[in-house]
């Protein structure tokens, strides 16, 4: 077997190179590109390939090469209408929970979202705005509950930053300025509601911030 | 996976899941080995599959530790289940096929069985096989897979519940508990069939949610767990 540390960071390199898109949805890639780039032996590759693989991010397509897994609109609308669903159960129960520890995290978590998007990073404008949404559902003390929601994240991430990325490259500054105060003002509303307890204002937001992500998941 | 590896992977897992291997009871990897006649390194392989699912830990120097079971996940899992199922049940009834009835009533058929064999881990499979196929209709690929995975996760706490009934109840008091627990069971079932033929979407979501509470109730009343 490989050496661990070797597969983990093959694993690392490769798994964020897929998520923000930079190898892009369908993309082909090949083994031995990897080998050479990376400086590394062939066994920890293909041991980081097929983990991979089983987490249905890419296909090892044998004597071709790799395969970065298609995005599919219909799953994202999917992940989205059940977001929809479990996110309102999720708040509501943090409410009930949250301690001032816990509001002091949500609004670190928050300015650190503000300044990815000064920063015009949009792999980690999803995954900041994800971190609130997964702590709150931390605080539900729902376990199942974040586990779902954490699952989700993984399986939309490459999609939300495919799709918020097209759309941000076909806008015009002032557009995109507008998409980026939307995102990081519906998030300070959700927090600011949960700071209240403020049931009905937190979930108003969330139901915001998930239409908002979901106005970019069109087909072109 | 590799053939051998599944085998393993497939007997392990079944051994677990209808509590064969009872929550928190160590397993020795030697003692695997010798029982399936497969050589260590798909065992090995296959142990660390189900590590990754959580069903199992592996503790070093002592062997394999099967997880232990809590309400409070059970409680979780059918708290999530009951939002979710209602929005499965609106979105498949429309989709039912003369083939669907037809298999969902085989389903229904089949769980009767099970429930006059007592056998438990059967009983949950099949009364999970019509869910699943009720969201399989939605033609929603993600909610069929959080239910699949709601399934593995509540597989042995269900087992383990009802097993023990099946084991313990030796009064006659604990046996017309036991056989109202699953005529309720069926009975629910039944209903919530009938509706779906009918295609009568508020008495199925009722039936539904009637199922899932009812089932519910059944680890907030006991703490064996």
């Amino acid at each position: 077997m490989a050496k661990k540390s070797n597969i983990n960071k093959v694993y690392d390199i490769l798994k964020s190179r897929i998520l923000t898109c930079e190898y892009k949805p369908g993309q082909l890639i090949f083994e031995k590109e990897i080998v050479d780039e990376l400086e590394v032996s062939r066994t920890p590759v293909r041991e980081a390939l097929n983990i991979l693989n089983g987490e249905g991010l890419l296909h090892i397509i044998p004597k071709k090469g790799i395969q970065i897994t298609s995005l599919s609109v219909k799953k994202m609308k999917q992940i989205y209408e059940i977001r929809k669903i479990l996110e309102p159960i999720s708040v509501s129960q943090a409410i009930k929970y949250a301690k001032n520890s816990d509001i002091e995290y949500l609004s670190r978590l928050d300015e650190i979202l503000n300044s990815s998007v000064d920063k015009k990073s949009i792999a980690n404008i999803f995954k900041y705005g994800m971190d609130i949404h997964l702590y709150i559902a931390s605080i539900s003390g729902n376990e199942t509950l974040f586990n779902i929601l954490r699952w989700l994240r993984e399986e939309s991430y490459r999609g939300y930053v495919f799709y918020l990325k097209q759309y941000l490259d076909r806008s015009s500054d002032a557009e995109r300025r507008i998409v980026e105060d939307r995102i990081v003002s519906n998030h300070k509303k959700i927090v600011q509601a949960l700071k209240e307890r403020n049931e009905e204002d937190a979930n108003k937001y969330i139901i915001d911030d998930l239409d908002t992500m979901n106005q970019f998941i069109i087909d072109f | 996976m590799k053939k051998n590896v599944k085998v393993a992977y497939d007997a392990i897992k079944k051994k677990i899941l209808s509590c064969k291997y009872q929550p928190g009871q160590l397993v020795s990897e030697k003692d695997i080995v010798q029982k399936l006649n497969i050589s260590r390194t798909p065992v090995r392989e296959a142990v660390n599959i189900l590590k990754g699912e959580g069903i199992l830990d592996i503790i070093p120097n002592r062997g394999i530790q099967i997880s232990s079971l809590s309400t409070r996940k059970m409680k979780e899992i059918y708290d999530i289940r009951m939002i979710i199922e209602p929005f499965l049940v609106r979105q498949a009834i429309n989709m039912i096929k003369p083939d669907d009835i037809e298999y969902l009533t085989k389903l229904h058929e089949k769980l009767i069985a099970c429930v006059n064999n007592k056998e438990a881990s059967e009983i949950f499979e099949t009364g999970m096989d019509i869910h699943l196929h009720i969201a399989h209709l939605s033609d929603n690929e993600v909610l069929f897979d959080i239910i699949k995975m709601l399934r593995d996760e509540s597989h042995r706490g269900y087992v383990y519940y009802l097993q023990s009934f099946f084991d313990y109840a030796s009064d006659e008091e604990d046996k017309a508990i036991m056989e109202d627990i699953l005529n309720t069971v069926l009975d629910r079932h039944n209903k919530l069939l009938k509706s779906l033929i009918e295609k009568d979407e508020e008495s199925a979501v009722n039936f539904m949610i009637d199922e899932l509470t009812y089932a519910r109730k059944l680890f907030t009343k006991n703490n064996f767990l």
